[in-house]
């Protein structure tokens, strides 16, 4: 081969070609890495993978959100449906029934059209008398009382305005019939008490206690709005 | 002397050490243009051996390519249909059938020198 003049211009154009090599796999390379797919087909394929992936988490949000509302509409947890009756039952917004005494306080009947104005105090229920006797019916464990159909809760009042009695601010008139529910024998036992609140009742014939296997005490059917209270923080929630 | 492109290649090549970066959206350009450039070299080598070597068809031939096929490539990303697949067949065939002339050239040569000499 002679006259090979033309071998540096091939030779110039080879040092060009060499770098256009290493750039287009330094490129390359780095494509890779960064996982970005530089073709139209390559990014079309990546495009279709992540749509599946999405309409996939979609659905997985979808059913976390149904099993969350069925999780708090119907609790599913025997022990959490147990504390949530034993907190309605002392709140007192449900009924409830069980063994206890009824116990019917009224006027007495000893009482002339005569006697004079202290005599007739001795001889009408007083609110005084309700308050005493159902705080030693607590006291005696019973664990629901109503008065005449009010049951009574943490913030239940009993209170006389004039000659009207009112339990839970709601007229209530004698004879003041007093359902609790708890052992029998030692509420009966608290009320019976020598020298206890009920003693000048009894002798005046104005209170009558009767056992019963099983007493239905009404719930409370009042408002139960808080305007003030709010719950401490828990800090293990 | 034949060995001068080939420490050609090598030594552009050395340019893959060098921290210089191109947006990877040029890759598929820089491909293309890598392509025509190996046909321009063994056109160059082949046109060499015939004799009948020109600069200016040589670089022309290089730049033209280059550019055409990179049209393809420009073009058939926004119609959605790969072009550049034309300037790859069209590239790569002249780069074999090069070959084949070189080396038919090349050995009808050292065959016609064996015979001078032998």
């Amino acid at each position: 081969m002679r006259g090979k003049a033309w071998v540096w211009q091939v030779t110039a154009l080879c040092v060009i070609l060499g770098m256009l090599t290493a750039l287009s796999l330094k490129t390359q390379r780095l494509a890779i890495e960064t996982n970005e797919p530089t073709r139209p087909a390559a990014l079309r394929a990546a495009y279709r993978i992540l749509k599946t992936q999405n309409v996939e988490l979609e659905k997985e949000l979808s059913d976390y959100k149904v099993r969350l509302e069925r999780m708090v509409k119907r609790p599913q947890s025997k022990d959490f449906q147990r504390l949530f009756d034993e907190i309605k039952m002392i709140a007192g917004t449900v009924a409830v029934h069980g063994p206890g005494i009824v116990v019917v306080l009224r006027d007495s009947p000893l009482r002339t059209p005569s006697e004079s104005q202290e005599v007739v105090n001795d001889h009408i229920i007083h609110d005084y008398d309700i308050r005493g006797i159902v705080n030693d019916l607590f006291v005696a464990g019973a664990e629901a009382i109503s008065v005449n159909g009010q049951r009574l809760i943490a913030t239940s009042s009993i209170r006389c305005v004039g000659p009207v009695v009112l339990v839970n601010s709601t007229q209530v008139a004698p004879p003041f019939i007093i359902k609790v529910i708890g052992k029998p024998e030692t509420l009966e036992g608290a009320l019976k008490l020598p020298m206890g609140t009920a003693d000048a009742l009894f002798l005046l014939d104005m209170i009558e206690v009767t056992k019963e296997p099983d007493i239905v005490v009404p719930a409370y059917t009042g408002s139960t709005r808080f305007n003030f209270i709010k719950p401490v923080a828990h800090k293990t929630d | 002397m034949l060995w001068l492109p080939i420490i050609g290649l090598v030594l552009g090549f050395a340019i893959y050490w060098l921290p210089i970066r191109l947006p990877p959206d040029y890759a598929s350009y820089l491909s293309l243009a890598t392509l025509a450039g190996l046909d321009s070299i063994f056109g160059g080598i082949r046109a060499g051996i015939e004799g009948k070597f020109h600069d200016d068809i040589f670089i022309s031939g290089f730049v033209a390519n280059t550019f055409l096929a990179a049209l393809l490539a420009f073009l058939g990303d926004q119609i959605g249909v790969d072009l550049f697949l034309a300037a790859v067949v069209a590239l790569g065939g002249r780069v074999f059938l090069n070959l084949s002339l070189i080396r038919r050239y090349w050995l009808t040569q050292t065959a016609m020198s064996r015979k001078r000499e032998g």
